[in-house]
């Protein structure tokens, strides 16, 4: 990602991560060819307060930080080489299978870099209305996809 | 070329290609998908909104995100003008496994929709498919009606073709008619009883209305199993619908086995139970009431039986203390006397006339009178009165008692101008039902009735007996609260028959209390129970509570109420209840105290 020309980035991430050095901290778990994408922003994200998860291009889960194990139950080894749709409600992973492959092949969304109001569900089977921000990156494997997920209130409805 | 195998390739390489492929595959149907002019829907198999294609955002004017896991029913009633109006479960549950139906989405302008749906038979609960197509410009709406009523023949036809419930999977009514009616043609050349076990979930309602009908299903299906655990060989277990399951029992030996089965299935069925979805540490702990109807011989038919069992087993749950019940005579006795009496509850309401006694309530040292308690005295047919235990039970559970009551309010109180009550000074007492304080809004309906009647609120007593408060405490004290602020005075009738904590005496939302005709009655025979009404009339002097003792008939009654403090009192030693005469007066004179 760090030698990626602006044109292979993602042009509907509002935050593009600078060029930087490969981070040592970064989650051992992910696969050798994300280390590429593990730029300042997401190292930030993923050491950062708020609940992080990223996923490679085929939607598994590739890491997640302690701020998303602490709120939403899942341990690494439960989630890493699982695909996403798992911290899904039931009734939105089809629909989530659909718009991932969609945006894979046309490379156009109409989720991605604005919050959405959602439900996650937990590693127990509760429900917690999040708001996700989605964004995407384009690296030499294909797109990759990191979440950062701020739980409402509880009683916040999902759909606003 | 080499001789060497090729070899075998990474099977991560492998699966990540054939997820690259599938993704594909997927985002080219779904831009197919949304390319067409039909709305497309694919939901659970409870009808929850799984996906839906760009037509159908645009018919509901909805985005998918808001749709998601929301029941296709609610959303489609919410946004199409409230028309369309199908019932979503029942098409789930039907066995056809898709349809076709027409429903009109809006009238002006005139929006027709085609409706088609199937399941997906492979998947359990299976998932429902939903085309809607706008055939707005090919139907005019005469064409639609006519479709519309063979649609609706053409269901009741396959309706009928179905002897099976959906839900449980067990025969229905038309299944057990046909096994009654083969059971009664064999009991003729065959020994034995035939029994038909009629079972009610008891407080299903609630299980419903708390838990959703989904929870509610479940446990028609849980129970369904347990009954069909300690069936006999030959057995026919069946639902009727609801919560009503009927056991068809052939070839017992003697009744008495009818009876050891439904103890069985009582006991089968009584076991806790967890649902498997909806709220966590939920335990439902469910209990059947069980009427029995048996037959010897081919006499009876299938829709008699029924009806006898069915009576067993309401009277099976209006006891309290018994669960199971045989059919015989008397039941039937029972409910032909209370549909007579429902009759002429109903008769008295059509022709808003009833018929009222004023008992009086006096002062026991002077005799002289303070109020009127009306009563009601509905008659039967044979002109004989209908107790009021009698009356009162079937104006309840015949949904009668709120009607009986307002007619009941409004006859005393126009009796009351009549005798110029108020005038002198005179107080008139009601008595409520449990049930009229179950409802909120009967203190404004007082407080309406004594207005329109100008009757002072001050001089309106309302009697209700400790039931009502033990039933509905919070709403009963809102409701007694009310009348209380507004000026009225509110007794505790039968004061001793019930509950009648003495502690409990000083909480409560009342004026007064009424000591019940049996305490009277046995006073001067038993001084426990001289001493206990002693006790009650200091404790209710310190309580600032009237007291009026109920029933007095004898002198000696009278003697030692009036020696322990009681001020007031009635009964037929002062007075019978009085009717009100054609010219306005109490017909019958009040006798002089006799010592």
């Amino acid at each position: 990602m760090s030698d990626s020309s602006p044109a292979e980035r993602n042009p509907v991430d509002p935050h593009p991560a600078a060029p930087h050095p490969a981070d040592p901290n970064a989650d051992a778990s992910a696969p050798s060819a994300l280390a590429e994408i593990s730029t300042p922003s997401i190292t930030e994200l993923q050491q950062g307060d708020r609940p992080f998860v990223l996923a490679d291009a085929l939607g598994n889960v590739v890491s997640l930080n302690a701020a998303f194990t602490r709120i939403y139950g899942w341990q690494p080894a439960e989630l890493i080489g699982e695909p996403l749709g798992l911290i899904l409600p039931e009734a939105f992973r089809m629909s989530h299978q659909f718009g991932f492959s969609r945006f894979q092949s046309t490379e156009v969304s109409s989720i991605l870099a604005h919050p959405l109001r959602l439900s996650t569900l937990c590693s127990d089977g509760r429900e917690i209305v999040s708001e996700h921000y989605i964004v995407a990156e384009k690296g030499e494997d294909g797109w990759c996809f990191g979440a950062t997920l701020t739980p409402l209130p509880p009683g916040t409805p999902a759909d606003p | 070329m080499s001789d060497q195998p090729a070899p075998p390739a990474d099977p991560v390489v492998l699966e990540s290609a054939l997820v690259q492929e599938l993704r594909r595959t997927l985002a080219r149907l779904e831009l197919a998908l949304g390319q067409i002019g039909d709305g497309l829907v694919i939901t659970d198999g409870q009808g929850r909104v799984h996906w839906c294609n760009g037509s159908f955002e645009a018919l509901l004017h909805q985005p998918r995100l808001l749709m998601l896991g929301r029941p296709l029913d609610v959303l489609l009633q919410a946004n199409l003008d409230q028309e369309i109006r199908f019932d979503l479960l029942n098409l789930i549950r039907q066995p056809s496994g898709g349809g076709t139906f027409m429903a009109v989405a809006r009238r002006e302008p005139l929006l027709v929709l085609e409706v088609q749906w199937r399941t997906v038979t492979s998947e359990q609960p299976p998932p429902l498919i939903f085309s809607f197509r706008d055939v707005s410009d090919r139907v005019s709406l005469e064409e639609l009606r006519l479709r519309s009523k063979e649609m609706a023949d053409r269901q009741v036809s396959l309706a009928q073709q179905v002897v099976t419930c959906p839900v449980t999977g067990l025969p229905n009514r038309r299944g057990l008619s046909q096994a009654i009616a083969a059971a009664l043609q064999r009991l003729d050349h065959q020994q034995g009883w035939l029994a038909l076990l009629f079972c009610d979930l008891n407080h299903f309602k609630e299980v419903n209305d708390t838990f959703g009908h989904r929870v509610g299903d479940q446990l028609l299906i849980e129970l369904a199993n347990r009954m069909q655990r300690v069936l006999r060989q030959g057995d026919v277990l069946a639902r009727l619908g609801g919560d009503e399951f009927v056991l068809l029992c052939t070839e017992l030996d003697e009744p008495r086995r009818a009876t050891r089965i439904a103890e069985r299935l009582r006991d089968a069925v009584a076991e806790p139970w967890i649902p498997e979805s909806g709220p966590e540490s939920i335990e439902i702990h469910p209990r059947i009431s069980i009427g029995i109807a048996l037959c010897q011989n081919s006499d009876s038919t299938a829709d008699q039986l029924l009806h006898d069992a069915d009576l067993a087993m309401y009277t099976a749950k209006s006891s309290s203390d018994q669960q199971i019940v045989v059919f015989d005579e008397a039941i039937n006795a029972r409910l032909v006397r209370q549909v007579q009496v429902r009759t002429c509850l109903q008769q008295a309401l059509r022709l808003r006339r009833l018929e009222l006694y004023f008992q009086p309530v006096v002062r026991l040292l002077t005799a002289e009178v303070v109020a009127y308690e009306a009563l009601v005295r509905p008659r039967d047919g044979d002109g004989v009165p209908i107790p009021p235990p009698e009356f009162i039970a079937v104006a309840e559970t015949s949904g009668l008692i709120n009607e009986l009551g307002r007619l009941v309010l409004e006859t005393g109180l126009a009796a009351a101008a009549t005798l110029g009550m108020a005038g002198k000074g005179l107080s008139l007492a009601l008595n409520f039902s449990t049930r009229q304080f179950a409802r909120s809004g009967i203190a404004a309906e007082l407080i309406a009735a004594a207005e329109r009647f100008a009757f002072p609120p001050a001089l309106l007593s309302i009697e209700i007996t400790e039931t009502a408060l033990l039933d509905q405490p919070q709403r009963t004290r809102q409701e007694l609260n009310a009348l209380r602020e507004a000026g009225f005075r509110v007794l505790l009738d039968d004061f001793g028959t019930g509950f009648s904590s003495l502690t409990w005496l000083a909480e409560l939302p009342i004026d007064g209390l009424k000591i019940d005709r049996s305490f009277t009655a046995s006073m001067t025979k038993d001084p426990r129970r001289q001493a206990l009404i002693s006790a009650i009339l200091r404790l209710a002097v310190d309580l600032e509570l009237e007291v009026i003792a109920e029933g007095i008939e004898h002198c000696d009654q009278l003697a030692a109420l009036r020696q322990m403090g009681c001020v007031l009192g009635q009964g037929y030693l002062f007075s019978r209840p009085l009717t009100l005469g054609r010219t306005g007066q109490l017909q019958a004179f009040l006798p002089p105290a006799p010592c």
